[in-house]
């Protein structure tokens, strides 16, 4: 089994097509594949694949409700809560700015009555789907939600099973280098940064290549849109010899117009069947990737 | 003052280029003070062509937990407890607090039967202002693997309206960052008028209707921009009735043309090379800032 | 006798300017008002200046440690404005410049 992670750092670059031309290719050679599409802010592989997803799950955080039978208004769950998000004043049952709490639970274990019940508050959705093969999990955020910070960490973790259950599990990221993304890396065998050849592409990739380099990580750099006129690919390929000790893989993906078309049709078995410049360097990348399961 | 914030609910639907016209249209009439707020991945900067560097400041917000060994008697009452999954346990019951996921909050110190759990700062990020062709720049990026985006936005942002009453700004234009969490709520929560970006993409349309929930959850005005609309003519009409629906105005459409990445890789503001190469993106571009001011009533 | 709270940018006595920020104001006056007397008690200075979020309710919360029951302010935030509706603590909305014209506003 290899958790392989499909990230970038700049957003738009191709990472959720790549993702699941990879689920794709994997699994008509016969491998078991789980695609997770973990860009919680905007998953879209059920629309890239043409998956029908239903609902499995939703994933909630803690909010607190204050038992007003039990309270003494001793203050100590507003001067403990690090979000300030309850305030009141002494002797009175303290109120909550409900989207001010993280959900962190201090209140809970500092109130000397027990006067803090546990309630539910739904952050996020999870959902499933089957295609060819290919099982597909995704978590999506509620719009509104500020409290977004574990959702990635408290999804990854209740499929970590799942993930090793299978030969290959792609996880599709969001974009940046931030801890959601981590999450996903720090779970993940080999990590595939897709960039593209602009001098903002190549900053972002630096970015993710020194999150990778500091949990110990080694990358697979796929240049996409790499015919591109102008100097831009010298600054990704500069980036990629500054990290050349964990960079393991580099695959190039010609720019193809055709790709635009077929994507904004959600057509990428077409665009697999029909392209093969396009197709070419994916497969060389799913041999890569086997190349690791065999080693790992 | 008039705050505009240039959001998308996918990535790389073109931001950074719709935010850097914007800016450098608004400073060819009055002063303006630009802030990326896509701290994860900023490149306002570039796309404004760079600038001097005036202020760098280092941002050390909030706290992380660590443990004590020598105290630690291996309860892992620390992990039970821990709602943001930052205590694993490592063979023979030694906690171990991942600082990527530590929120702070402390609720791991509070059930600690030895006290074996103190706080260090932890960075943030880092911020600067940038003194650029078009006017003060603030730009920041999150230290790697760190949450706590949000908050750096509000940072910038405090920043950000300084400047702009030092320097007499009638707009602050923001670079929102992809998504919808806590960066972007920062992002279009004071804001006056929010640009939506899109493209005639399935996936794209998805995020726009994910992004507008939240702004209208805020009750935040907001215009759609259409960008690369001659990918997909058909699927315009689409994002056109979308907008219909859910009572956003079209600012306008841009075309698919290479000029925009070209500029990039010559690290030039794209709008000066599209108008240098006689791109039709600059008329398109001129036509949403001024569909925009029309909807601002200036 | 009523405790309230004016937001300021400096701390300069009567003269200080009221500060056109409420939650992240540098300083706040406490004043005492009790049958059209308004004595001065204190400028205190805000600590939750630098907060990211939450200024407004970590504010409105440390005021009310002052005892603070009313603050008159030239604008206040929605966060701020519902920590005080929460605390029960009134918002007055008033247009003035300095510290002086409040004073002169509650004798009234």
């Amino acid at each position: 089994m290899v958790v392989v992670c499909v990230s970038g750092g700049k957003g738009g670059t191709g990472k959720s097509t790549i993702a699941c031309c990879l689920a794709v290719l994997l699994s008509r050679m016969k491998f078991s594949v789980l695609l997770v599409d973990a860009d919680i802010e905007n998953p879209v592989d059920h629309l890239v694949l043409g998956i029908s997803r239903e609902l499995r799950s939703e994933i909630s955080s803690f909010l607190p409700e204050i038992d007003s039978s039990k309270c003494i208004g001793c203050l100590k769950c507003v001067l403990s809560c690090p979000e300030h998000a309850l305030i009141g004043l002494k002797g009175s049952v303290p109120k909550l700015m409900e989207e001010l709490c993280n959900g962190c639970g201090v209140c809970k274990l500092v109130c000397p009555r027990g006067a803090i019940v546990e309630k539910q508050r739904m952050v996020a959705r999870v959902w499933v789907g089957e295609k060819n093969g290919i099982n597909y999990i995704a978590c999506e955020l509620l719009p509104g939600v500020k409290q977004a910070h574990a959702v990635t960490e408290i999804f990854l973790k209740s499929i970590e099973e799942q993930l090793r259950s299978y030969n290959f599990a792609i996880i599709d990221t969001i974009p940046g280098a931030g801890s959601s993304v981590y999450s996903c890396i720090k779970r993940s065998n080999v990590v595939i940064a897709v960039t593209e050849p602009t001098p903002l592409g190549a900053h972002d990739l630096d970015l993710l290549l020194q999150l990778c380099e500091r949990i110990d990580r080694k990358v697979i750099t796929v240049l996409n849109r790499a015919d591109l006129p102008g100097s831009g690919k010298d600054y990704v390929l500069a980036t990629v010899d500054k990290f050349k000790h964990i960079v393991i893989g580099y695959v190039e993906i010609p720019y193809l117009s055709e790709v635009v078309k077929y994507y904004s049709k959600s057509d990428v078995l077409t665009l697999l069947e029909k392209l093969q410049p396009f197709k070419q360097p994916l497969e060389k990348l799913a041999e890569l990737l086997i190349e690791i399961s065999r080693k790992v | 003052m008039y705050r505009v914030a240039v959001v998308s609910g996918k990535g790389g639907t073109g931001k950074t280029f719709i935010a850097s016209s914007l800016t450098i249209l608004i400073s060819q009439g009055s002063s303006v003070v630009s802030i990326d707020a896509d701290v994860e991945a900023p490149d306002l900067e570039i796309a404004l062509g760079g600038g001097d560097v005036i202020e760098v400041k280092e941002l050390y917000e909030g706290r992380v937990a660590e443990v004590s060994y020598e105290r630690c008697f291996r309860c892992l009452k620390c992990a039970e407890v821990c709602r943001f999954g930052a205590v694993s346990v490592l063979e023979g019951n030694v906690p171990v607090i991942d600082k990527y996921l530590c929120e702070g909050c402390g609720a791991c110190s509070i059930v600690c039967p030895s006290g074996a759990i103190s706080y260090v700062p932890s960075k943030l990020g880092t911020m600067k202002v940038v003194r650029t062709k078009f006017g003060y720049l603030v730009t920041a990026s999150l230290d790697l693997g760190r949450r706590g985006s949000g908050h750096l936005v509000e940072l910038e942002k405090s920043r950000g309206l300084e400047l702009a009453k030092e320097s007499d700004a009638k707009f602050i234009v923001l670079d929102g960052p992809p998504g919808i969490g806590c960066p972007l709520i920062a992002t279009v929560v004071d804001a006056d008028y929010v640009v939506i970006v899109t493209e005639p993409t399935p996936q794209a349309l998805h995020g726009l209707a994910r992004v507008a929930e939240v702004v209208k959850f805020f009750g935040k005005k907001f215009g759609v921009v259409i960008n690369k609309f001659d990918v997909n003519e058909e699927y315009c009409t689409l994002v056109e009735k979308w907008c219909k629906e859910h009572g956003g105005s079209i600012l306008g459409s841009l075309p698919y043309d290479r000029c925009v990445v070209e500029a990039y890789t010559r690290v030039t503001p794209p709008l000066l090379y599209c108008k240098e190469r006689k791109s039709p993106c600059f008329e398109a571009m001129v036509s949403i800032y001024e569909n925009l001011l029309r909807d601002l009533g200036v | 006798m009523t405790r309230v709270a004016v937001p300021l940018d400096e701390n300069r006595g009567l003269d200080s300017k009221v500060s056109s920020r409420f939650a992240r104001a540098p300083y706040f006056a406490i004043l005492e008002v009790e049958n059209g007397n308004v004595k001065l008690l204190d400028v205190v200075s805000n600590p939750h200046t630098n907060l990211p979020h939450g200024a407004g309710a970590a504010a409105l919360q440390w005021l009310a440690g002052y005892g603070v029951r009313k603050v008159v302010t030239t604008m206040i935030g929605p966060r701020a404005s519902e920590a005080a509706r929460l605390l029960g603590i009134e918002v007055v909305k008033v247009q003035v410049s300095s510290l002086r014209e409040v004073i002169e506003l509650l004798k009234k």
